[in-house]
């Protein structure tokens, strides 16, 4: 070793940045009695996961709601979809044609209410 | 198996008291702030001694908990860039050191830190690694995921370049 060239570099590194002696005792005394933190946050992991677990089930399985009630209109509309553009023959001989931007609001399914708007 | 136990138990005590001066020292060079280089320290320390009581021993108790104090003292680093404009906002705490005592301070762990500062980050890892974590080349190899060879190149270099900074501070 006393003839190792990089020994007083290494040495003037290591004394610059002594460890204070209280300190170092305090670190191995918390590092070996770590093991009660290691279990609460164990424990800690386990209850947050099963609660996350818990809470995405109860959204998954949540019933959905009631269909809204909408009054029937008593005739039934046919319509088609061509090119996005909604299509609906209204019973007085009109065309309803609506659409043409598909909006990203808009839900791809569920309940909805379409207003048709024209004279008799 | 309860003396086997008991061995393991002395050997790891053993291995804590040897380690903690070390990794202390490599934290305290590394972010400068004693406080901070305490925590990282410990949790390093600790995490072997949850991995040995778990039967998880690594095969380099020294490279693994290198390893560990590397990456924890680079989070502390970043953590305290965030915080540490809120803190002066704040005029920081009132128990901070004032700024005559702070150029009093200004010894030889400030001259060696400002020479560190020097280096590439990379040099800088190696040489802390090597030279103040005491890690063997292989070790600090393993604890950096380079080779052997690498880290010797980095050290190498780091030693030449510090050699002369901090030569040249004093000339």
């Amino acid at each position: 070793m006393a003839d190792n060239p990089d020994a007083p570099l290494d040495d003037r590194l290591r004394e610059a940045f002594e460890a204070d002696p209280r300190a170092v005792s305090r670190v191995a005394w918390e590092a070996l009695t770590a093991r009660a933190t290691g279990r609460r946050r164990g424990r800690f992991a386990a209850v947050s996961a099963a609660a996350i677990v818990g809470l995405a089930a109860a959204i998954a399985l949540w019933p959905p709601g009631p269909a809204p009630s909408v009054e029937p209109a008593g005739a039934v509309l046919v319509g088609s979809v061509t090119d996005g553009l909604l299509v609906i023959p209204l019973p007085d001989g009109s065309t309803a044609i609506t659409g043409g931007v598909a909006r990203q609001d808009r839900p791809k399914e569920g309940y909805g209410l379409v207003l048709v708007e024209g004279g008799r | 198996m309860g003396g086997q136990g008991s061995s393991v138990i002395v050997d790891l005590e053993r291995t804590i008291a040897e380690l903690a001066p070390r990794v202390l020292r490599y934290a305290n060079a590394r972010l400068g702030d004693p406080a901070l280089a305490e925590d990282v320290a410990q949790e390093s320390l600790a995490a072997l001694v949850r991995a040995c009581r778990n039967g998880g021993a690594p095969d380099s108790a020294e490279a693994f908990v290198f390893a560990i104090a590397r990456r924890r003292a680079g989070r502390a680093s970043w953590r305290r860039r965030l915080w540490a404009p809120l803190e002066l906002a704040l005029s920081a705490r009132s128990d901070a050191p004032s700024p005559e005592a702070r150029a009093i301070a200004l010894d030889e762990s400030a001259h060696v830190r400002a020479a560190l500062a020097r280096l590439s980050s990379r040099d800088r890892e190696a040489i802390l690694l090597v030279a103040i974590g005491g890690l063997s080349m292989a070790d600090a190899a393993a604890a950096l995921g380079l080779s052997l060879s690498a880290v010797k190149m980095r050290v190498s270099r780091a030693r030449t370049r510090l050699a002369a900074l901090l030569e040249a501070r004093h000339g």
